[in-house]
């Protein structure tokens, strides 16, 4: 038992002579202690026990719960750091990057007035010994070598406590962000051949001085400008005795120790069937279910996990086998393999995954992913990537000699093939063409969407002038500059502005707007961008070159108006951006129960100040509306208005009013269509009105079959039903007619992402976007980024306010991201907010998670689930994100539930379900396998008829 | 702010910053009283923060405790706060991070009755870590006893390990260099360790091979 507490002068005995022999050289000390405690045998055992344990407690308790960093407190202290400030004689300028093991500065050496990197390693990694080793050791590692493929070392040194390593400056990206979306993705083999021997060549160096990598990556690849490759991080290198290459060196494992085996097998999770067949069109596909390129897995897994370096491990390092200098040549293999085919070579959704990939089954070959490849560099893939590293190249010196080979091989008939020759056998060259076959993947996703406007040259043949009889109602024309023909111009309309504050006729205000963008939407040579969010015109701003600008349009249409009596007075002005004038303005006076009349007024004056002419069709879409009663009319401008405005049961009220008045008026039922969906998928409508819905819109195109708007919301209708496939040739037609509508781009993004088309997806919601920067902003986000892993850039489409459909999915992206305080606290405003809106239960479902109250969570869940069943609900995305949260709770049974539900009803962005980190709680469940065969299934089929590479 | 209503074991709410600081100073100065206005806001804070990275929802999930501590400060404090203040708050935020912990281990090991009562090692409760870190109730009681031998070096473990504070933070706190708080740590851990390691039957696993 422990002697209670010392009498004070004991403890301060101890400790002396503690610190005392601590000074010594640790043989001297026992005598030294002897010496000083006169015999007294507590003391000498006291002290000397404490000695004892000294060199062990020295890391003990070394990194502070939780392994800690205080980067943040740090940094503000550190103002060594900042741009402009020194550490020892290097003037820092840039931060240009991060690690986990520090920051990256660029800066400049004052001695010797040259640029450097200067790598700092984090100050509370100063007190972790682990840590300062592996940053010693990678200062050491690179120094040991001087080679043009290698990072060259400058310095290694530390000053006022912090640690620094300086070495040439690179300018220029890793070989991961080359590989990215963003960057060039898949490489071309006269690309990715010269990375290959470069990587080789420094490899060859290394393991000629001893020194195994053990971390070969692209993260750890840089590629300058000029093509030149530079290999860096040495952190986790072996150093060994003599050559790197064999087996010699068994002992220790690596310093990463990535797994465990036994414990991984144990708990293998991954479906048997992770790649069903689509009918033979996997080649140049591009999203194939867990195996997209564009969507590194590492990108979505939550923070905190360990990822990464697994994938371009070599079998015996996974196993924390002792490797050599082989292990490096098969991350090379994996590496180049990921160049060529734009995709990992070891895919999985776990980390056990993948590494039963690398231990046990070869990539699949590189033709799979559309390259046209040489045998014989696929045979060097091939053989750097043998399991078994007997059968690998067994010296880098190997693998550089037949990469070489190929090269110039290659180049010689790549120059041959430019001349016009045929090259004779061997390799099928087919580099000058390359540009062509291999890359084309990456080609459709760095340019811009083919799906965009498509302009037109105006049908002058059967065009018809539309008369205008100007002069009437006095207005001005004062004609902007004439485009030239055919070139589009683009022009916002904003609310008009209620000159008397008549409250009456307040609706008049959008509703006007809104019913002269549908007419001018029409017109092909027009891009219409509706604005009816803008009202910091009414407001007062009345800068409209800016408006202009932010709209990105060149004309601004602004009204203004005032109704006395059965007197409606409208002004309107139509104004130029790029000549900074009015180019015309009038006014109207017409008698209020003549209401209807307006809008084809105004569309001819507006139409007749441009000197637009329409076609035939144009000016038959434009005159379609027949004559319809002045009270169904108002009726539909208030129940459009009302729409704008989310009060979607009082729009249904005012639509029925006008259907009531008016049966035969289209626009109205295709709008009443339109807010019944809505009310049925964002408030719990459910089946009921989902009908109503479907019946208005048959209604509307049986009454007027040209009517685009019906179509548009009619699509909308079966996306949110499950019937994504009818969707999108119905907004194909859609676009047709009005390839300008931001509504039904935006619509066909909808439907392509619930068939996991993510890419396409995002390109039709950019291009809504860009017609209308306002489009569905209230009630839809740009959720293919979400589902892409972009959690930013998602979080940019967010519009700014809060309605509780945008806390709800601001606090999913940023839980992915890992702001768990900002997710949880979006989610409860979103819930205070607005309860009845679908998302919000679920967001606070997924908040009581992170309150660590699971039963709260599970309990909202089950309600909110009964209810979307009572009431029939379809609304299959929030089905899936319902079964995300069941997941987040714990609750796999009813996770998998939900997601059948999901999937069922129409959500099968498979893709996303691949890779998605929340759904890993899931994964390798017998159910799982089978709801993820089954949405597979059917994204590969929607992919098929409307992806890209179906080349439609 | 957020209109969420606050439970109900907050007597008094302190939430201005300016307040805060007040009481972090008053308290510095040696007034006891303003340190019990402080704990029950500060401690509220952490554990609200410190229940989602105990909760098991998110293996593999790291919220560390000096980035608890830093983001309990931001909620709560100034940024302006001058540097002493803010080694305060600190400090005294380490000292309630390491009672959530053994609440969290005790509330654990009494779930699980009998015998086995399982261990919570601190780190894994929190976070990935390559050594194997102590038992936290074991570290907890043998931190006591080193606290009645000798409050500054269990205070100085506290604030390093608990809180995550800098030597320097630390040595600002406890008003003495930071020569000094090397050497004491040396001692204070050869102290502690040895405690854990006699009291342990079976070998720490953390001692080195």
């Amino acid at each position: 038992m422990m002697p209670q507490t010392l009498e004070p002068n004991r403890w301060k005995q101890v400790e002396g002579l503690f610190y005392a022999a601590l000074e010594l050289p640790a043989e001297a000390r026992a005598a030294f202690v002897q010496n000083q405690s006169e015999a007294d045998r507590e003391l000498i055992d006291e002290v000397m026990s404490l000695l004892a344990a000294e060199p062990a407690a020295e890391k003990f308790l070394a990194a502070p719960v939780g392994g800690v960093v205080r980067e943040v407190a740090a940094e503000q202290t550190l103002d060594r750091l900042r741009p402009g400030g020194q550490l020892a004689h290097y003037e820092i300028q840039a931060k240009i990057g991060a690690g986990g093991m520090g920051q990256v500065y660029r800066a400049m050496d004052l001695r010797l007035r040259r640029p450097v990197a200067l790598k700092v390693l984090a100050p509370y990694l100063t007190h972790d010994e682990a840590a300062l080793r592996r940053f010693e050791q990678e200062a050491h590692a690179a120094s040991a070598l001087n080679h043009p493929n290698i990072l060259t070392v400058f310095e290694f040194g530390e000053s006022e406590g912090l640690h620094y390593i300086a070495t040439e400056l690179i300018e220029g990206p890793t070989l991961r962000s080359e590989l990215q979306p963003g960057g060039r993705g898949r490489f071309e083999i006269k690309a990715a051949v010269p990375v290959a021997v470069q990587i080789a060549s420094a490899l060859a160096a290394a393991h000629g001085s001893g020194i195994v990598h053990r971390d070969i990556k692209p993260e750890n690849i840089l590629i300058r400008g000029d093509g030149l490759v530079k290999l860096v991080d040495f952190g986790i290198a072996k150093l060994g005795e003599g050559r790197a290459g064999f087996d010699s060196e068994a002992g220790e494992a690596g310093a990463k120790a990535p797994l465990d085996l036994p414990a991984f097998s144990a708990r293998l999770k991954s479906c048997p069937v992770t790649k069903p067949s689509d009918g033979g069109s996997e080649a140049g596909s591009r999203d194939g279910g867990g195996f997209a390129p564009g969507l590194a897995g590492a990108d979505l897994t939550l923070p905190g996990m360990v990822v990464g370096t697994l994938r371009y491990m070599s079998p015996e390092q996974a196993r924390r086998e002792p490797v050599d200098g082989r292990s490096d040549l098969f991350s090379v293999g994996a590496v180049l393999y990921e160049m060529l085919a734009g995709a990992p070579a070891f895919q999985g959704e776990s980390q056990e995954e993948i590494a039963r990939r690398v231990l046990e089954v070869d990539p699949p070959p590189l033709a799979e992913y559309g390259v046209d490849v040489p045998v014989e560099l696929e045979l060097i893939v091939e053989k750097a990537l043998r399991k078994e590293k007997d059968e690998r190249y067994q010296t880098s010196r190997d693998l550089l000699v037949d990469l070489q080979q190929f090269q110039r091989k290659w180049e010689f008939e790549a120059n041959l093939a430019r001349a016009g020759m045929t090259p004779s056998g061997g390799m099928r060259a087919r580099a000058a063409g390359e540009a062509n076959s291999g890359a084309h993947s990456a080609a459709v996703s760095a340019s811009s969407a083919p799906v965009g406007r498509r302009w037109r040259p105006l049908a002058l043949s059967a065009g018809v002038l539309l008369a205008v009889p100007l002069g009437i109602g006095g207005w001005l024309a004062m004609r902007d500059s004439a485009p030239a023909a055919g070139e589009p111009r683009s022009i916002a309309v904003l609310p008009f502005e209620n000159l008397n504050g008549d409250k009456s006729a307040d609706f008049l205000s959008v509703s006007l707007a809104d019913a002269l963008i549908a007419k001018l939407g029409y017109v092909k040579s027009l891009t219409v961008r509706p604005a009816l969010a803008r009202t910091d015109f009414r407001a007062g701003n009345r800068d409209r070159k800016r408006i202009a600008s932010d709209l990105r349009v060149d004309l601004l249409l602004t009204g203004s108006y005032r109704k006395e009596g059965n007197n409606l007075e409208v002004a309107t002005e139509l104004f130029g951006a790029r000549r900074n004038a009015v180019l015309w303005r009038g006014d109207l006076q017409i008698p209020y129960d003549q209401l209807l009349t307006l809008e084809d007024k105004l569309t001819q004056k507006i139409l007749g100040g441009l000197s637009i002419k329409l076609s035939a069709v144009e000016a038959q879409s434009i005159g379609h509306d027949r004559p319809v009663n002045t009270v169904a009319y108002e009726y539909y401008l208030r129940g459009v208005d009302l729409y704008a405005l989310n009060e979607f049961a009082e729009a249904i009220d005012a639509l029925r009013q006008s259907i009531a008045n008016d049966p035969g008026y289209a626009p109205a039922w295709a709008q009443l269509g339109r807010a019944y969906t809505t009310h049925a998928s964002l408030q719990f409508g459910g089946r009921e009105q989902y009908a109503l819905a479907r019946q208005a819109y048959d209604k509307a195109l049986s009454l007027d079959p040209g009517l685009v708007d019906a179509r548009i919301y009619m699509a909308n209708l079966l996306t949110d039903t499950g019937r994504a496939e009818e969707a999108v040739p119905l907004l194909k037609e859609a676009l047709e007619a009005d390839p300008n509508s931001a509504e039904a781009h935006w619509e066909l993004g909808y439907a392509y992402r619930f068939g996991g088309l993510l890419d396409e997806s995002a390109a039709e919601a950019e291009q809504a976007r860009r017609l209308d920067p306002e489009v569905k902003m209230n009630s839809s986000a740009i959720n293919a980024y979400l589902y892409r892993g972009e959690y930013k850039k998602f979080l940019d489409s967010l519009p700014a306010g809060n309605s509780g459909y945008t806390l709800f999915y601001r606090g999913l992206a940023q839980y992915y991201l890992n702001d768990l305080n900002e997710a949880e606290n979006d989610w409860d405003r979103g819930y205070l907010l607005d309860k009845t809106i679908l998302p919000a239960p679920i967001g606070q479902a997924m908040s009581d998670g992170l309150k660590h109250r699971p039963e709260d969570g599970l309990k909202l869940l089950r309600e909110t689930e009964a209810r979307f069943d009572a009431q029939g609900v379809n609304d299959p995305e929030m089905l899936y994100k319902m079964a995300q949260a069941y997941a987040m709770l714990g609750d796999s049974t009813s996770a998998l539930r939900a997601l059948e539900k999901s999937a069922d009803g129409g959500f099968f962005c498979a893709p996303f379900l691949a890779k998605d980190p929340l759904m890993n709680s899931l994964r390798g469940s017998p159910k799982f396998c089978e709801l993820q065969g089954r949405i597979y299934a059917r994204f590969a089929q929607f992919r098929q008829r409307f992806g890209w590479a179906s080349g439609k | 702010m957020d209109g969420k209503a606050e439970p109900v074991d907050a007597p008094v709410e302190v939430t201005d910053p300016q307040e805060i600081t007040r009481l972090l100073r008053s308290w510095s100065g040696g007034n006891r009283n303003a340190l019990d206005q402080l704990m029950p806001v500060v401690y509220r804070e952490l554990r609200k923060l410190a229940a989602r990275c105990l909760s098991s929802e998110r293996p593999g999930h790291s919220l560390r405790a000096t980035a608890l501590v830093n983001e309990v400060y931001l909620k709560l404090a100034q940024s302006e706060m001058a540097f002493n203040d803010r080694v305060h708050f600190y400090a005294l935020a380490s000292r309630m991070l390491r009672h959530i912990l053994v609440d969290h281990a005790k509330a654990n090991r009494r779930e699980k009755r009998g015998g086995d009562a399982q261990r919570i090692p601190i780190d894994e409760a929190i976070v990935y870590g390559p050594e194997t870190p102590p038992e936290i109730l074991e570290l907890d009681e043998a931190l006591k006893r080193l606290a009645a031998e000798d409050q500054r070096k269990a205070d100085l473990i506290e604030m390093l390990y608990f809180g995550g504070l800098t030597y320097d933070e630390a040595a600002e706190a406890l008003q003495i260099s930071p020569a000094t708080v090397h050497r004491e740590l040396k001692f204070a851990k050869a102290w502690l360790y040895r405690e854990l390691s006699r009291e342990s039957s079976r070998e720490l696993s953390r001692e080195p091979r």
